[in-house]
């Protein structure tokens, strides 16, 4: 196992070394201003200079994203279980929470700013709104899509409306539910990183926006780096939770969209 | 039966229309100022804000075509680059154990971070919104487009070996056609999210689009001007996504969900 996993990541590994050789090579004889592109070798000093700062920054980032994360993951299930069982509120609301899904939350972000100021909570709502809308609609599409087999069997043996679903209709969802979940922690760090576009003092987004004003390219490329392996992180622990809390099931692996 | 079916129909499209209105009511009697405590001027009546866009009307068409064309080309040149790059790596072996994990790791990247670096490169104008938009849009069609190209049922082409199909017949006649349900719905993750792309680059740094326009309302405080910019571009969502599903359809008329 180990040594399949060993083997199959040497090769992409080698390409990136070799991407980052050729970067250093090509900025040297081309003579790149470094504002234009750093070479490597400068950004791995930024990064070395500066590692504790922009872990910082990034622990901030991904702290409002965790606690909007888990707000928006909480509201989104309950709601998913409540409109399913009603069917009035599923009528009415799930049309709505489809077109709120796909429209984009990020313009919401500098309204949130003058509602909320420039502290953590309008980027906890952006967080909020943008994990919330996945797992409502996959939790009541997981759990709408149980057999009409597996309730009778259960009705059959008169098992409680409590048990069916503990035993029945949830485990049947959870794919879906991992599904919204594939969506929404990644999209968590994004949602946190466009909130501070739009207005902060400090986290990724500062570290990025900082780096325009004071035109230092080697900042930015530092800052992506860590957004991106940020959000490599969060989506390696959801994809190992998944496959852990079920391990039964096969996934297509289709994508994400995580902007 | 029917009668009950046309009931139920008429009342699954009242109802959340029903919901849209009460919410709009609500807001404009002014109950989420009492209740949040947010003044008029930071929270303005639906009314205020429909007689704003009304009076304003040329301003919004002229920033909402220049985000609808950004998101446009990003959406056609990312899906485009993307479609084309899953089918080669898909075809290339050294591309599908080189880059093929790392483009599926790049999945999960948040790429707005992008949108700072690609001013640096382009300069302020429409240029790094389209970039940072296409690049959004890039990444689905091409994962999609290579796990679609990688579930040809093997019965298929096991047909098509024993006919001694070229390898471009296998591909135009069985692996695309067949690749083309997994390639849609990342052409709908596509055309939502290069939209989003677009916004975030305008909301960073630009100087034209409803993306600006809401950055400017901002740091004017002109409330009407941000909210007639945010329900243009939720409309403008919603038609992205309506479109891509209506070319989805003409895709793959055989395919149902």
């Amino acid at each position: 196992m180990n040594r399949s996993v060993l083997k199959s990541i040497t090769k992409p590994l080698a390409f990136v070394f070799l991407l980052c050789v050729a970067w250093e090579i090509a900025v040297k004889i081309l003579d790149v201003h470094p504002v234009l592109l750093p070479a490597p070798s400068l950004i791995a000093s930024f990064v070395f200079e500066n590692g504790l700062t922009l872990l910082y920054h990034t622990s901030v980032t991904v702290y409002e994203a965790i606690i909007g994360l888990i707000l928006g993951v909480s509201v989104g299930l309950a709601f998913g279980i409540i409109i399913v069982y009603s069917k009035v509120l599923r009528d009415a609301t799930l049309p709505l929470l489809l077109a709120a899904d796909i429209i984009p939350k990020a313009a919401l972000a500098p309204l949130l700013l003058i509602i909320f100021g420039f502290g953590i909570l309008p980027k906890i709502v952006i967080v909020i709104l943008i994990t919330f809308f996945p797992v409502v609609i996959n939790t009541a599409a997981g759990l709408a899509s149980i057999q009409p087999e597996l309730t009778d069997l259960a009705h059959s043996f008169k098992a409680s409306g409590w048990l069916v679903f503990y035993k029945i209709r949830f485990p049947n969802a959870l794919p879906y539910v991992f599904a919204g979940l594939r969506i929404a922690v990644p999209l968590s760090f994004v949602g946190a990183v466009i909130a501070e576009f739009a207005g902060t003092v400090e986290g990724i987004g500062w570290v990025l926006l900082d780096a325009i004003l004071t035109f230092r390219t080697e900042q930015t490329i530092a800052g992506i780096i860590f957004a991106a392996l940020a959000g490599i992180t969060l989506f390696s622990t959801i994809s190992i939770v998944e496959r852990k809390t079920m391990p039964w099931y096969k996934e297509d692996r289709v994508a994400v969209g995580v902007y | 039966m029917f009668k009950i079916d046309r009931i139920e129909r008429t009342t699954s499209i009242l109802l959340p229309l029903a919901v849209v209105a009460l919410f709009f009511i609500i807001w404009e009697v002014g109950v989420f100022n009492k209740v949040f405590d947010i003044p008029l001027f930071v929270l303005p009546k639906p009314t205020t804000i429909f007689a704003y866009m009304t009076r304003k009307t040329s301003l919004f068409l002229e920033h909402a075509s220049i985000t609808f064309f950004e998101s446009l080309a990003a959406f056609v040149i990312g899906s485009a680059f993307g479609m084309v790059l899953g089918v080669a790596i898909f075809q290339i072996e050294l591309l599908r154990e080189t880059i093929y994990p790392l483009l599926i790791m790049f999945n999960s990247v948040p790429k707005s971070a992008m949108a700072p670096l690609l001013i640096i490169w382009f300069g302020v104008g429409q240029i790094p919104a389209i970039a940072l938009g296409a690049f959004i849009a890039f990444f689905p069609v091409l994962v999609n487009t290579m796990l679609g190209c990688g579930a040809t049922p093997s019965e298929l082409m096991d047909l098509a070996h024993s006919f001694k199909a070229s390898s471009w017949m296998v591909f135009y006649k069985i692996r695309f056609p067949n690749a083309l349900p997994y390639i849609c719905p990342g052409i709908r993750i596509a055309a939502t999210t290069s939209l989003v792309g677009v916004v975030v680059s305008e909301i960073v740094a630009s100087d034209a689009g409803l993306g600006y326009l809401i950055v400017i309302a901002q740091s004017q405080m002109t409330m009407s001007l941000m909210f007639g910019g945010i329900i243009l571009l939720l409309i403008m969502g919603l038609s992205f996504y309506l479109i891509a599903v209506l070319l989805g359809k003409f895709l793959i008329p055989w395919y149902k969900r």
